[in-house]
């Protein structure tokens, strides 16, 4: 609580200052147009941009710094004891343990977006610091976002008067879907997925795949069955916040992917991070020397290639403390910048092979993409870079697909009525999105005679509350005991 | 109207405000309680008792240990209220042993001491001072109304002591729900 | 403007209305094995006119037979036992029967004095789901909950049945608004027999005085009864098992002089009462059957009508016509189970387990 505290009310004065500095120099300019000379000019312009630097840097500092201690010392800690362990296994510093305030990752990127706008003069500083408390803290995004920006949320928190009965309606029907996603499909799923993870041992070779796959549709419909909940609600309130899925595994292409996928983070880093690094002066410096020496095709990747490592080496730990999710992350750079330096290669491909705008091409991209990034996400499905090679291995080595077929897949924790329930709301996941594509559900189904929609929603709500894997049975250890 | 609902949040989040100990960004936080679950099914650490060369442990299937023990003296069933399930008890001269089921398949729930003439694999039997007991099991006990019980594994041990002597000794199985 | 609202109530009662029965619908009935989960229900629809008001667990609904108590005393009566029924959850039970009437007398049955935190969630099911909605309904469903145990599952027990739906059975759709009667004003009725084999000694406990819990709901249950001038009575049952030790004998003992209470242990009166071990059980000594429990109520009946003045109302022509329509159904039971008995060697559809061969 404090530390939410901390962050908006450094925020909202260091992001006052930096304004006033502004103001003050657009004042300036304006009472001494023509008076003073160029080069006092340019000082004094300099005298203020690096004012601003310093306090926005400080800003930067102490939300970041708290960010990082809270979440990222323990991670530190235990690299430091590993090294130390090389050298003395007896010694080894403690963990601290500590507590990691709700949405911290969410809120401290709104504020410091908020900050860098500032900064950059997008929009003039908000001076009531309720309303900024507010944009900070709004809870329903603090779960697990979406990421806002602050002109956006403003005008619709503030300014749009769209709160009515329609936005209500749609409102809730989104926050039903939500739950439908949550309750009937991720959490069914994640009794299968824990299985699988729970015994690493157990389950290989074809199980690491199901657990590959279970996991690619349970964390999507998790994520954005909160996202539209949090969507759905702030919506029946008259806000509405951007969009952080659009279909992601329809994408074609990893980069496309990640366009679709928690989008609202991918354009946080692209708008606050990847251009300011690739064009900040060390890196524009670097470039220049790297296109002196070693040509110009290799110069000018060199900002890109920076940016990207960076970027994604944050991407994956601002997703958890840990090596396998910096791996996780690296290599999705490794892989986008590879895609990328291929593309002659495809084009190539494409103009021999005119497959490109097949359906079964279509399809094959689909499913490329899916299984590309169900691979990838594996590091973030076990514990450890070691086990999930060595599940990678596994998958290769361990020839075991008959037990698919020899009732392997009751051994998960789910019946066969389960599987049933899955297959049927995963069908009517993906029509729902093929629908989607050509106009939103939502407004068609409001087009319709109200019975429908109203029998719609309360079709939904039962299914939601006598098919989703709540309360008692659908807890994975219970099931993993009753084994025994 | 719409600021005030807005607003009302804001008070409402300040109010119930939690810490969370992840940031729900991915799956890894809920796996934490997974991989500790074995020790539920029969782990080797817990109290056994031995006798006459057949190992006995808790939560383990019954079936096998009556049959290395051989025909009990007596026998005796009890099916609890509303069958939800039979426990069974296997009378020998020096001990019982009863059982749970789950599923159609009995499982070791205790051993209960019925004389002197039998000691624990540590060497406790029914009249050792308590002095022994500690000697044997060390410091990290439960004493609770004239008894002593320790816990290893998934398994009691709980000696019933009167003026410091052992009066008996039950192993107990821990069970969900016992 | 008011066809609107006349539309939207409509709306509303219709979609709770098919909530409610598609909650009902997911609920297990009991009609075909535990009939204990009826055992509460089945009050409610009964006549609110009983002399005598029993509570406990398996020790009174299997041991008493308030039918027996009628054809031969003329005391009226209902047994408000089920499944392991808790000490706290018989005194919730009997304020809310104090709500619909007043007895005479109560009995309650103190093996549960033993049992000082509840144990598992499906007894808890058993004696709270059915209760109807009431004070009395709440209080027990706090004292009886287990720690992961929610009380919205209690107000809502669609959230805790909502997984049956994949093990729907004909017998969910069939008895969905109905159910049949399973007891005879709370009996449940045995005809096996299964003799004694072995009485079980007690095993050596290190404390044997029964918990502050426990004696803390006996209080209330004592003045419950003080309150309403009703006379209250502790009985133990002659069961072989769970073994009633000296120690919680002489408790009782003790409790019931502290408060002028009458306490029967039948244990001591085994051979008055003219129990044979090997005929008047149904699974070795735990509970009498039909024979045994019929032994057992003409000889509490006795005690009842002479020391506790309570009136024989046989006379009573409506009370009359009521009780024989639950005789007919007692004997009509009473011979369905024979037959079965003939036939299988077991009765197949009263819950009873298929013998084993060789056992």
């Amino acid at each position: 609580m404090v530390y939410i505290l901390a962050t908006t009310i450094s925020t909202y004065l260091i992001s006052r200052i930096i304004s006033n500095i502004q103001i003050k120099q657009a004042d300036y300019f304006k009472n001494n147009k023509g008076t003073i000379d160029k080069e006092d000019l340019k000082k004094y312009k300099a005298n203020m941009k690096s004012q601003q630097k310093r306090w926005m840097a400080t800003c930067l500092l102490i939300n970041f710094g708290i960010l990082a201690v809270l979440k990222y010392t323990d991670f530190s800690i235990s690299n430091i004891n590993f090294v130390i362990h090389l050298f003395n296994p007896e010694r080894e510093f403690s963990y601290l343990n500590l507590a990691i305030p709700l949405g911290i990752s969410f809120y401290t990127f709104q504020s410091m977006g908020y900050l860098i706008d500032i900064y950059r003069e997008k929009y003039s500083y908000e001076k009531n610091i309720f309303k900024f408390g507010l944009f900070i803290s709004y809870f329903p995004q603090l779960i697990q976002g979406p990421i806002s920006r602050f002109d956006d949320l403003k005008k619709t928190m503030f300014e749009e008067h769209s709160y009515n009965q329609r936005s209500i309606s749609l409102g809730f029907q989104r926050v039903l879907w939500g739950f439908f996603k949550k309750l009937v499909i991720a959490d069914r799923l994640l009794v299968a997925v824990k299985t699988i993870v729970g015994s690493p041992d157990e389950y290989t070779g074809v199980y690491v795949l199901l657990g590959m796959l279970f996991y690619g549709i349970e964390l999507y419909t998790d994520f954005s069955g909160g996202i539209d909940i949090t969507i759905g609600i702030s919506e029946m309130l008259g806000i509405n916040l951007k969009e952080n899925f659009n279909r992601p595994f329809f994408s074609k292409s990893i980069a496309e992917y990640w366009r679709r996928w928690h989008i609202t983070l991918g354009t946080w880093f692209k708008d606050y991070m990847f251009y300011p690094i690739s064009i900040s002066k060390p890196v524009l410096k670097l470039a220049k020397k790297s296109r002196e020496r070693f040509g110009n095709s290799f110069g000018k990747r060199v900002p890109v290639y920076i940016s990207t490592i960076v970027i994604w080496f944050t991407t994956g730990i601002w997703h958890g403390a840990a090596w396998n999710f910096a791996v996780w992350g690296l290599l999705n750079a490794v892989i986008i910048l590879a895609s990328h330096e291929c593309t002659p290669l495809y084009t190539r491909f494409h103009t021999k092979f005119h497959v490109e705008h097949t359906f079964s091409f279509r399809l094959f991209q689909v499913a490329r993409t899916f299984w590309l990034m169900a691979f990838l996400r594996t590091f973030d499905l076990y514990r450890g870079v070691g086990t999930t090679f060595k599940m990678y291995g596994s998958v290769f080595g361990d020839f075991n697909v008959s037990e698919l077929f020899n009732g392997g897949l009751l051994n998960l924790g789910l019946s066969v009525a389960d599987y049933i329930i899955i297959v049927l709301s995963v069908t009517v996941l993906v029509t729902v999105s093929l629908l989607q594509r050509s106009g939103g559900v939502r407004e068609r189904l409001m087009k319709k005679p109200v019975a429908v929609r109203y029998c719609t929603n309360f079709v939904l709500f039962l299914s939601i509350l006598i098919f989703g894997a709540y309360g008692v049975g659908y807890n994975a250890s219970q099931f993993i005991y009753s084994q025994f | 109207m719409k600021k005030i609902v807005v607003l009302l949040f804001l008070i409402l989040f300040i109010a119930g405000c939690g810490e969370k100990n992840s940031d729900n960004t991915s799956f890894q936080s809920d796996t934490n309680n997974t991989s500790n679950t074995e020790s539920v099914s029969v782990s080797d650490k817990g109290y056994k008792f031995e006798h006459n060369g057949v190992i006995i442990k808790m939560n383990a299937q019954s079936a096998p240990v009556i049959d290395a023990l051989g025909e009990p003296k007596e026998y005796f069933e009890q099916a609890s209220c509303a069958f939800q399930g039979l426990d069974k008890f296997y009378y020998y001269s020096s001990f019982e042993i009863n059982t749970y089921e789950i599923n159609g398949v009995d499982y070791i729930l205790g051993v209960n001491f019925k004389d002197d003439s039998i000691s624990t694999i540590e060497g406790i039997y029914i009249g050792s001072k308590l002095s022994d007991v500690n000697e044997a099991y060390g410091g990290d006990y439960k004493d609770e109304n004239g008894s002593r019980t320790y816990t290893l594994g998934d398994t009691k041990l709980q000696f019933i002591v009167e003026n410091n002597i052992v009066t008996a000794i039950n192993y107990i199985a821990i069970v969900d729900g016992n | 403007m008011k066809k609107k609202i006349i539309i939207n109530l409509a709306v509303f009662l219709i979609i709770i209305v098919i909530l409610a029965l598609v909650q009902n619908l997911l609920m297990p009935k009991y009609m075909s094995s535990i009939f204990e989960g009826n055992l509460v229900e089945e009050y409610y629809n009964n006549e609110k006119d009983n002399d005598v008001i029993f509570i406990g667990d398996c020790e009174v609904y299997s041991n008493i037979s308030p039918i027996t108590l009628w054809e031969n005393y003329g005391i009226t009566s209902f047994i408000r036992g089920s499944a392991e029924q808790l000490i706290w959850q018989s005194y919730y039970l009997l304020e809310e029967t104090l709500t619909y009437e007043k007895p005479e007398v109560v009995v309650f049955n103190v093996l549960s004095m033993k049992s000082s935190e509840p144990h598992k969630e499906a007894f808890n099911r058993l004696t709270l789901d059915r209760m109807k909605l009431s004070k009395s309904k709440i209080g027990a469903i706090n004292a009886s909950m287990l720690e992961d145990e929610e009380f919205i599952t209690y107000l809502f027990p669609i959230l805790r049945y909502h997984s049956r739906w994949n093990e729907l059975t004909g017998e969910d759709f069939k008895y969905l608004l109905s159910k049949e009667k399973k007891s005879h004003n709370g009996f449940l009725m045995r005809s096996d027999v299964k003799p004694v084999s072995y009485v079980p000694e007690g095993k050596k406990l290190p404390d044997y005085r029964f918990s502050e819990n426990c004696y803390n709901y006996l209080d209330r249950i004592t003045k419950l009864c003080k309150d309403n001038n009703i006379k209250l009575i502790l009985m133990k049952a002659p069961s072989v098992y769970p073994y009633w030790y000296e120690e919680w004998d002489q408790q009782m003992v003790e409790y019931a002089k502290e408060n002028d209470l009458t306490y029967i242990n039948f244990l001591d009166y085994v051979d008055e009462i003219g129990i044979d071990h090997n005929t008047d059980t149904y699974d070795g000594g735990l509970h009498l059957n039909l024979a045994g429990a019929e032994k057992l109520t003409k000889y509490f009946g006795e005690i009842l009508s002479k020391n506790f003045n309570l009136e024989d109302r046989r006379a009573d022509e409506n009370l009359k016509k009521i009780w024989n329509k639950k005789i007919d159904f007692y004997n009509d039971m009473k011979q369905h189970q024979q037959e079965e008995l003939e036939e299988y060697g077991y009765l197949k559809s009263y819950g009873a387990v298929k013998p084993e061969e060789g056992k």
